[in-house]
């Protein structure tokens, strides 16, 4: 290569890294700023950081280590809950022939593609009716309309790797079904498992439509509590930074550790990574 | 004949299945229906009654609600701009990390970084940005002397433009990921002989790798089309809609009309015409990404 490209293309790639990276860095600088060198115009590059706006929004009495625990909460039962339910009907539609198997997985798929808005009203109502606003059941249910389906998707592209023979094999020598689903095809779906588990939980976390809808005082997540931060009277920028920089953390360690995986799962297996 | 003992499904075997359908008719089917029962009526919030049937009343109105066809017309607009411009400079951004120079490793896990944050806290990261007066981008705009009175978020072109920006930021670098895990899959043997009769860089772009990625193109493309219709979180978080309508998308005006406004039956009925429209383009996306897969 010319060497004139070379130097063409390693510019281009460093100003493309940057522009990925600098409203995130920003942000975090956010987080460090006083009150007044947040709102200070024209913007300031150089400032002495300090960490007050973590301690005001992490302090005993305020509401977001509250916050936190409920999106830590909803995410983890809500991934939990899909992959008891999930994985043996992703088994199922991997192993098994029966009426209607194609129709079925064409309509999970198009659940997993409806626009959010549509549910907003039934929950709303249902989770009226049922006094499950405020308690974070209701959100841990809704967030199945998502993920339940894409738990069934993943990981029978997963199971559909794993040759039959070897489940085959262990019911000769007397496993049932799920002792073969169990002990055998399971295991081996570690990795796959992994990712689809993590991509269930970064859905969740990052969800804000529903969650401003169905929780009260006691079971905000996080991204709500975070946009409360800017109401019709206040603006408070250094808490939005703080509170951001500590939730944006999972997400993006967990897309680090699984970097590879990433673009099978968050296109469902149409794409192989 | 081991393998039809694996096929045959006895009736112990669809207790696989049976949870996982069960909840999804209760959490998926059933709101459905009752949305669309409730599509038919007239409900407030504060009298929660099915008594006011209206007929289809609902949807006429909503084809005569100017703020309604404002919304949809500005979401159309949107995922015109920013999926054809998200596969423009995600196209770019997968070249540039396809090629032969050290660092396109770090390239490739800063293409995941915007994709796994929060949209609506992606959204604030970008109004902290676009604010007059202390916003970097503001700044930016005021130095060259094109910044408005209003300020960017004031002024009902950029506005749009902004919340453009961010949801381009936010997802060029998936479109990069799919297409350089489609390019992966091409064989370098197609490149080369193409380089041994002759043809320039530029040529095997356009006559093998845009070609061959056309499936893969199209993937990125719907399932970019299909999330940006129901575009919420940036907007609430950036402008909550304004100046005006002019950042208000449908996902938005639905919000606002029937929790905000409480109009349940109506909201209903608008968000139904916003489903078929979804439902539509995700029948064409399962004909263009299994139709010759054997599921």
């Amino acid at each position: 290569m010319k060497r004139l490209t070379r130097v063409f293309l390693t510019a281009a790639l460093a100003l493309a890294f940057i522009g990925l990276i600098f409203p995130v860095l920003w942000f975090v600088a956010l987080s460090l700023k006083s009150q007044r060198v947040a709102f200070q115009a024209p913007p300031v590059f150089v400032f002495r950081p300090n960490l007050s706006a973590y301690r005001e929004v992490f302090q005993p009495g305020s509401k977001y280590p509250l916050y936190l625990f409920n999106s830590i909460k909803v995410a983890s039962f809500n991934t939990l809950l899909c992959l008891v339910l999930g994985l043996p009907a992703a088994y199922a539609f991997s192993r098994f022939r029966f009426a209607m198997r194609r129709a079925s997985l064409m309509a999970i798929l198009v659940a997993r593609m409806l626009p959010p808005i549509i549910l907003m009203v039934p929950f709303y109502l249902l989770a009226n009716k049922l006094r499950l606003i405020d308690t974070g059941l209701a959100l841990i249910l809704a967030y199945m309309v998502y993920n339940l389906p894409f738990i069934i998707w993943m990981m029978k592209g997963f199971f559909d790797d794993i040759p039959r023979v070897l489940d085959e094999s262990a019911q000769i020598d007397g496993c049932s079904h799920w002792g073969a689903f169990l002990r055998i095809v399971l295991p081996l779906c570690g990795p796959g498992l992994a990712v689809t588990c993590t991509l269930n939980f970064i859905f969740s976390w990052n969800e804000f439509l529903w969650a401003s809808v169905l929780t009260g005082m006691r079971s905000k997540t996080m991204t709500v509590g975070i946009s409360a931060f800017w109401t019709n009277v206040s603006l408070e920028w250094t808490k939005i930074g703080a509170a951001s920089t500590i939730f944006l953390l999972p997400p993006i360690l967990l897309a680090i550790l699984f970097r590879k995986y990433m673009v099978g799962g968050l296109t469902l297996g149409a794409v192989k990574g | 004949m081991p393998l039809r003992r694996s096929n045959s499904a006895g009736i112990g075997n669809y207790v696989f299945l049976l949870p996982a359908v069960i909840v999804l008719l209760a959490i998926v089917v059933f709101p459905l229906l009752f949305s669309i029962v409730a599509s038919f009526f007239d409900i407030k919030l504060v009298n929660l009654r099915f008594t006011d049937f209206v007929g289809f009343g609902n949807y006429f109105a909503a084809f005569a609600d100017r703020n309604f066809l404002v919304s949809l017309w500005n979401t159309v607009v949107f995922v015109l701009v920013v999926v054809s411009l998200e596969f423009v400079v995600g196209m770019l951004l997968a070249l540039l990390a396809s090629a032969p120079i050290p660092a396109v490793a770090v390239l490739r896990v800063s293409f995941l970084l915007p994709t796994v944050l929060a949209p609506v806290v992606v959204g604030l990261m970008w109004r902290y940005m676009l604010f007059k007066g202390h916003g970097v981008l503001s700044f930016l705009l005021a130095v060259l002397g094109l910044e408005p009175e209003t300020g960017i978020l004031g002024n009902i072109v950029l506005s749009k433009i902004a919340i453009y920006l961010t949801d381009i930021w936010e997802w060029s670098g998936f479109m990069a990921l799919i297409f350089v895990a489609g390019m992966m899959g091409i064989s370098t043997e197609l490149y080369e002989a193409a380089r041994v009769d002759g043809a320039s860089r530029v040529q095997i772009f356009w006559r093998i790798t845009l070609p061959v990625l056309r499936p893969t193109i199209l993937i990125a493309v719907i399932i970019r089309s299909m999330d940006s219709f129901c575009v919420y979180d940036i907007i609430y978080a950036i402008t909550r809609g304004g100046p005006g309508m002019s950042t208000t998308s449908v996902s938005y005006q639905i919000y606002r009309t029937a929790i905000r406004n409480s109009e349940l039956g109506y909201g209903s009925a608008l968000s139904w015409i916003v489903t078929v429209i979804v439902i539509i383009m995700s029948l064409v996306y399962i004909r263009v990404a299994y139709r010759r897969q054997e599921l």
